[in-house]
């Protein structure tokens, strides 16, 4: 018998094992993916009619160290950054002032403020610029909610509970939705307008959002706030922040175990965060007599 | 894959085994059987070939199973040459007259021989005909186990794993295996038909499992048969010795990693035996002295075995046993955002787990019909802890009742097997602590039934064995049963056995439970064991494996093995960066491929009259995972994993070397650290103050560095009558590499593996 195969097989493994010993063991805990700055901020079109008020966006450098983020401690501490808004359809540049914030915590944040009318439809670029050149970016389109058209369902009685769907077309995301009820004497010649607080309901939809209102609840919760049941319902609206189509987490929550991740709702380049836009929609839509008799007004 | 609703499902799992015994039960052939064990030991000898011919040229054959147990079924009445061989043991001979309708029973004690080597090897190669080649079945004896070494004298079914292609060991800490691209809570273990649900010691050398306590291990890596289920990955049978039942037998060893006491002997002699085994670690005194450096690492396990011979068609066994682990892992004294903070205790990383099964099996041999019966029934339960000692951050557990009914009818040509399993299990965990902020707690029951049929079919003249299977599996609380098929060949293409065999594989597979691991780190122990959601899919996988092994030449074989596992509705926790243990699950699909190969030299000539053994492995494979959101390699993909073991041995000396290399595991780099917040329109970003947070980049895009650890061993054996007296001498990790065993991104604090460490271990071993 030959020694010919055993050789080969030694010549492998200690090939191998002078391959592997080579071979280096350091890890990089860093993906060196470009990301500078996380941003956190909002342009709201309501604000066009608040004189005074600015429009803010915080600004975060990503370190490489833990220790370095906790340095919003110091009330004196620099930023090496700066931030301009850019009107992308006219060109329009906006330069932000740096103010450091007392936050609710009593730490430090790096907030850039703005005064600026915020025109609905309009792009804004929000860039952030390091004094070597490096830039991160976040792009927005301003909601249009002059152009939002709620679309009421005819109302459906069931189980002595009338409810009615409503469509706003287009809309991807929202907050906080008020249905305003319109309450009048019998020729609803001034109606009074009700708030009924519904939160952050319904669902995006590819026609756009779709929520239920539950009008024999609210109509039950009027005439306890009211007091009587002497009046008549003169029409229906709601009032909601419309966010911009991309403002829109995963699942449809904001889930802070998702949203934590970096990527998760990001539309910030070379950073993280999110930089958006809302528009404030207030509408009406007709009420049917017949539909408020059934309701008892 | 079939699925059906109801509850005809649970008189179908009922009836099906009762069905298969009428139909086969309806003549009494003549017929030979009986048990096939080792002189020396007592214990049973699984593989043997057993052969009946006359001078006319009848012939027939059968191999002995785990309990060394055969049948040959519907023999002609006459008279014969009965044989049996096996490979290192004396053939067994003799002259056999069967009237008609007459059941034989013979039980054969064969004896061990010194032989020539070339004569053994060409036995060997005989004796892997095609009844034993099975696609993605590595059938492990104790000799093998025995050849390779580790820091300790007594062999450890986890040391021989880490030389399989295609199991994935993290290193030589950690003690967390993955089969095939399967994560860890879609593996199963049983040692004799006992659920052990974390069977690996946190040195991953050892393993519930020694080398002295194993009759036959049975790792199916995938494409398992019929008969076993719960689990979509793999399986790993382990059947325990019976113990001496001759004379008082035993061992005794010690070593700095792990010292070990083995005792067996007859309670009742011929009859009733007791093997009983005891190991302890005593790595975590011994260590800081020779290395200067902290091994905290405390485990240990005890094993027992009654068995008994009731009448030479009943026999009865019980197992118990109990495992224990604690270590601890990276950094100790950190605050959930990873700073150092001396209020924090000192065992704040320790991890522990503890496992105790106990269990009993019942086998009857039928006199009536050429059926043997097992039947056995088990308790077992796991604990799993992380945290400070006074009040651990998370704990969790599983504890399952089992019982279990195995036929197997023996044909003229082939058996059919079914059976059935019962399993309730209680499932319960309990999340808190530091990293958490609420306390989240769990416990769900869980109950599974399942069945099989399966025909093992000997064709073309025994070149060809073919093994279609059916495995039911049912869910009573979800009312749901699922029909998974599986198939198994293997082709002897040429005529003669010991040159090319193929095989092939393929099944379809079922799971209900989930193993939650924090997935953005492969270094946690901690496995949180819940039901699939009631509102969820189970998960599924569909295996197929393709093998083949050629001979080369005598003593030197190669063999390779495709495969390819397709995974469905996986349970994976959500990615978030939040320090929480999330049990908020996502679905997602996967997909694992790869070859692995194999080259055997036994018994080779070497340098200086010296005999060598060795092997060379090698395995490709790539595993990835699709959720709805993003696709990703998990934290267990290895791409590249080599293993190699050289052997030489003269006269009582012998020197080993072994080579273990992988490449790195995938893991999640971050792109630094900022502060986040949920930012909606009602959030005043001058005045919200945020979180500081990891900046966690796409999941699993970073690689680990390499894994590569190269061992030397010399060893002295000395055999004197009944006492053999091992001496091992080694050094693991001879280039003293710093393999990673894990990495805290808050603190950049990095723990590597074992360094270079030298060690010496005694045994003395009475036969």
């Amino acid at each position: 018998m030959t020694r010919k195969p055993v050789l080969v097989l030694w010549s492998f493994v200690l090939a191998g094992g002078l391959l592997a010993a080579c071979e280096d063991s350091f890890i990089d805990p860093f993906a060196n993916d470009e990301k500078y700055y996380t941003l956190f901020g909002y342009l709201d079109e309501s604000k066009n009619f608040q004189p005074g008020s600015l429009h803010s966006v915080r600004v975060v450098p990503i370190a490489r160290t833990p220790q370095d983020i906790t340095s919003t401690f110091d009330p004196n501490a620099l930023i090496d950054a700066k931030v301009v808004s850019i009107d992308l359809d006219t060109g329009q540049e906006v330069r932000w002032a740096h103010t450091l914030q007392r936050l609710a915590d009593g730490t430090y944040g790096h907030v850039f403020q703005a005064r600026l009318f915020v025109a609905a439809g309009a792009t804004y670029r929000l860039e952030v610029r390091r004094s070597d050149g490096i830039v991160a970016r976040a792009d927005t389109r301003v909601p249009i909610t002059t152009s939002v058209t709620p679309v009421a369902q005819e109302p459906v009685l069931t189980n002595g509970a009338m409810r009615q769907e409503v469509l706003l077309p287009g809309v991807r995301s929202l907050w906080d939705v008020d249905i305003v009820y319109s309450i009048g004497d019998s020729i609803c010649f001034q109606g009074t307008p009700f708030n009924v607080a519904y939160g952050r309901v319904g669902t995006a939809t590819d026609a756009g959002w779709r929520l239920t209102v539950n009008l024999t609840d609210d109509i039950r919760e009027l005439e306890q706030r009211l007091g009587t049941t002497d009046w008549r319902l003169c029409s229906i609206g709601i009032r909601t922040r419309i966010m911009d189509s991309a403002w829109a987490p995963p699942g449809g929550e904001f889930d802070p175990v998702t949203l934590a991740l970096p990527a998760s709702l990001s539309n910030v380049e070379n950073g993280y965060g999110y930089f958006g836009s809302v528009g404030l929609l207030q509408t009406t839509w007709p009420f049917s007599a017949d539909n408020g008799r059934l309701l008892g007004h | 894959m079939f699925r059906i609703t109801g509850y005809f499902s649970i008189a179908l799992l009922c009836i099906l085994p009762f069905a298969l015994c009428t139909k086969n039960g309806l003549a009494q052939p003549s017929l030979v059987r009986g048990f096939v064990t080792d002189t020396a030991t007592e214990q049973s000898l699984q593989g043997a070939t057993v052969v009946l011919r006359n001078d006319a040229g009848a012939f027939f054959g059968a191999a002995t199973d785990g309990d060394g147990y055969f049948i040959l079924n519907r023999i002609p009445a006459g008279a014969y040459t009965f044989q049996i061989s096996f490979i290192g043991f004396v053939p067994y001979e003799t002259a056999l007259t069967l009237g008609a309708g007459e059941a034989r029973q013979l039980d054969v004690a064969m004896t061990a021989r010194q032989t020539e080597l070339d004569e053994l090897v060409v036995e060997a190669e005989i004796e892997t005909g095609v009844s034993t080649v099975t696609a993605g079945l590595e059938s492990i004896a104790p000799a093998q186990i025995e050849r390779v070494p580790m820091p300790g004298v007594t062999g450890d079914l986890a040391s021989y794993l880490q030389t399989v292609p295609g199991v994935t060991v993290q290193g030589d800490q950690g003690g967390q295996f993955f089969v095939r691209g399967g994560s860890l809570d879609q593996n199963i273990a049983y040692l004799d038909g006992m659920p052990v649900y974390m069977p690996f010691h946190v040195l991953s050398f050892y393993s519930a499992f020694p080398e002295e306590i194993i009759n036959n291990a049975d790792v199916y890596t995938g494409g398992f048969g019929a008969r076993h289920g719960t689990r979509i990955s793999s399986v790993m049978d382990v059947r325990a010795r019976n113990g001496n039942k001759q004379n008082l037998a035993g061992s005794l060893s010690i070593a700095p990693f792990l010292s070990t006491g083995r005792v067996e002997l007859p309670l009742v002699k011929d009859r009733v035996s007791f093997l009983g085994s005891v190991r302890q670690s005593l790595v975590e005194q011994i260590m800081p002295n020779v290395l200067g450096t902290k091994l905290p690492y405390h485990f240990g396990d005890q094993f027992g075995k009654i068995h008994a011979f009731i009448n030479p068609n009943h026999s009865f066994s019980i197992t118990a046993l109990n495992t224990f682990d604690r270590g601890k892992l990276g950094e100790t004294k950190k605050t959930s955002l990873g700073e150092v903070d001396s209020n924090v205790p000192d065992d704040s990383s320790e991890v522990a787990w503890h496992n105790t099964a106990f269990g009993g099996r019942y086998t009857f041999l039928s006199d009536a019909l050429p059926i043997l019966a097992e039947a056995s029934a088990s308790y077992s339960r796991m604990s799993n802890e992380i945290g400070p000692r006074e009040e651990r951050d998370r704990t969790a557990g599983i504890e399952s009742i089992d019982g279990r009914l195995d036929l197997t009818y023996f044909l003229r040509r082939g058996e059919v097997r079914a059976g059935g399993l019962f399993r309730t299990s209680t499932l319960s965990y309990r999340l808190g602590g530091q990293f958490q902020g609420t306390l989240d707690i769990g416990k769900n029951d869980l109950r599974e039934i399942t069945g099989y049929a399966e025909y093992d079919a000997p064709l073309a003249g025994g070149r060809v064995r073919m093994t279609p299977g059916v495995h039911l599996y049912h869910l009573p609380d979800r009312a749901e049963l699922w029909i998974d098929p599986r198939f198994r060949v293997s082709i002897q293409p040429g005529r003669d056995p010991r040159n090319l065999q193929l095989n092939a594989a393929w099944g379809l597979y079922h799971q209900a439970i989930v193993g939650l691991n924090d997935e953005r780190d492969i270094g946690n122990l901690f496995t949180a064991w819940v039901p699939v959601p009631e509102d969820g899919n189970i998960p599924s996988s569909m295996h197929a494996i393709l093998g083949a092994k050629y001979r080369v030449r005598a003593g030197v074989s190669v063999a390779a093995e495709a495969f390819y596992k397709d995974f469905r509705h996986l349970n994976v926790p959500i990615f978030s960066v939040l320090p929480t243990f999330t049990t908020t699950l996502q679905e997602a699909d996967g997909q694992a491929l790869g070859i692995d190969a194999r080259i055997d030299l036994r018994d080779r000539p070497f340098w200086l009259g010296s005999v060598f053994d060795g092997y060379i492995s090698y395995a490709i494979s790539k595993v990835e995972y699709e959720t709805a959101a993003i696709t990703y390699t998990p934290g267990h993909d290895r791409r590249h994993q080599l293993n190699a073991l050289l052997h030489a041995q003269k006269g009582e000396l012998g020197i080993t070397m072994q080579l273990a290399y992988g490449t790195g595991f995938p893991f999640t780099q971050s792109s630094g650290f900022d502060i986040w917040l949920v930012l909606t329109p009602d959030v005043d970003v001058t005045t919200e103050p945020g979180q500081e947070r990891i900046a966690y980049a796409a999941p699993f895009q970073g690689k680990q560095p390499a894994y590569q650890r190269v061992d030397v061993w010399l060893e002295r054996r000395l055999e004197r009558r009944r006492t053999v007296t091992t001496l091992r001498a080694g050094v693991l990790n001879l280039f003293n590499r710093s393999n990673l065993f894990y990495f805290d991104l808050f603190t950049f604090k990095r723990v590597d593996q074992l360094p270079l460490v030298p060690t010496i271990g005694f045994k003395v071993e009475l036969r």
